[in-house]
């Protein structure tokens, strides 16, 4: 068998091979490459609504003054009714201010979080959900697992650069480096080149 | 023949095309010039560094990122804030309850009081370590030096509008805020 045939075989198998890694990359590739614009790993849902100002909410009348610290000073009751309001019987793990906003943590991070502004009696829940699928490409994308993964993202590159070589040599010909081939290789590698060029 | 031809004029226009994009709202910006987060990611071995992670006396979980703390001065958040200016080089200490983090390169995160009106300070991760993800509502101790830098109108908008850090309408030009740069963190 000649070297070029043997080449075809090989790049054909390995290209098999490297199916389900190049799904993995580029699906994932174009999410991250898109991060300025969204959250890749996360999709976040925030629902406001209405309630009443913290007085009506407790049923007291403020003394002149600061509202925000009179409510500071009934957060326990404050923070029962607003967990009663949202359809809740836990706890949250945490309540702190945020500004003029009281924040109810629930979930971790800010996967489940209440909202409440005493003044106007605005309440926002942010709700935060891996993306299906996504997650977990971006997951074996961006290496977080590292370890064992990181050799397997290398073998990957290795096949990935044989395939882009093999494929530049197993044509001959008008179609091959000395023809089309040529013209198109110069072309592709002229894009990081220019890339960097223009774009540094 | 065509096609190539075609190929061969349509990629340099591309990439000039791609330098002219206007910046989007949403980027995570690089907020001064001093060059730093979120424009200097996190790098190299910080990147894949994890936290390390004990058990506090209390039972709670402590992840600490970053450098072993040195021991600076403890200072309040309103400290910092006032006088950020004259407190400007020097190493320091710093707590708070997490309001908010920058989720793309986790290069930041804002401490409050939990107080309310609490005024914020935020805390420079990149390119030492990366904020451990889900910290936000945590409580955190972060060691670092101070220093005063000036956001432009922009990025003092993203932080008013996507991190809810200030009053997007006090945000309508250049803001000096006192940050710390952080050499380690940790969350509880």
């Amino acid at each position: 068998m000649q070297w070029r045939a043997r080449l075809h075989v090989l790049h054909r198998d390995v290209g098999f091979l490297c199916l389900g890694m190049t799904l993995v990359y580029a699906v994932s590739g174009v999410a991250v490459n898109h991060r300025e614009h969204w959250d890749y790993n996360v999709r976040t849902e925030i629902v406001r609504t209405s309630v009443a100002d913290a007085p009506t909410l407790l049923g007291a009348t403020p003394p002149d003054g600061d509202l925000l610290r009179w409510a500071d000073g009934h957060r326990a009751a404050l923070v029962d009714r607003l967990v009663s309001l949202s359809g809740r019987s836990a706890p949250p793990r945490a309540v702190f201010w945020r500004g003029d906003r009281l924040s109810l943590f629930f979930g971790p991070g800010e996967t489940d979080v209440l909202d409440y502004w005493p003044a106007s009696g605005e309440l926002e829940h942010t709700e935060q959900r891996d993306r299906p699928l996504l997650r977990q490409l971006n997951f074996l994308h961006l290496n977080e697992p590292h370890g064992g993964w990181t050799w397997a993202a290398d073998l990957y590159a290795v096949a990935l650069l044989f395939l882009a070589i093999s494929g530049v040599l197993m044509v001959r010909g008008r179609r091959g480096l000395r023809g089309r081939g040529g013209v198109l290789l110069l072309a592709g590698v002229s894009v990081p080149l220019l890339g960097y060029l223009l774009l540094r | 023949m065509r096609s190539m031809i075609v190929i061969c004029l349509a990629l340099p226009l591309a990439v000039g095309c791609a330098k002219s994009g206007a910046v989007d709202a949403h980027a995570c910006v690089d907020e001064h010039g001093a060059g730093s987060p979120c424009g200097a990611p996190v790098t190299g071995a910080a990147l894949t560094a994890q936290p390390e992670s004990r058990v506090d006396p209390t039972g709670a979980t402590v992840l600490h990122a970053g450098a072993p703390f040195a021991g600076a001065a403890e200072l309040s958040i309103a400290d910092l804030v006032t006088k950020g200016e004259g407190l400007k080089g020097q190493t320091v200490r710093v707590a708070g309850q997490v309001a908010a983090m920058c989720h793309h390169k986790r290069g930041w995160f804002a401490v409050v009081t939990g107080e309310p009106g609490s005024p914020h300070v935020r805390v420079l991760t990149a390119p030492g370590f990366l904020v451990p993800e889900g910290s936000i509502g945590k409580r955190a101790l972060a060691e670092g030096v101070v220093d005063v830098i000036e956001i432009n109108a922009e990025t003092a908008q993203h932080y008013a509008h996507e991190h809810k850090l200030g009053e997007p309408a006090a945000a309508s030009g250049p803001v000096k805020q006192v940050i710390v740069r952080a050499t380690g963190a940790e969350f509880l």
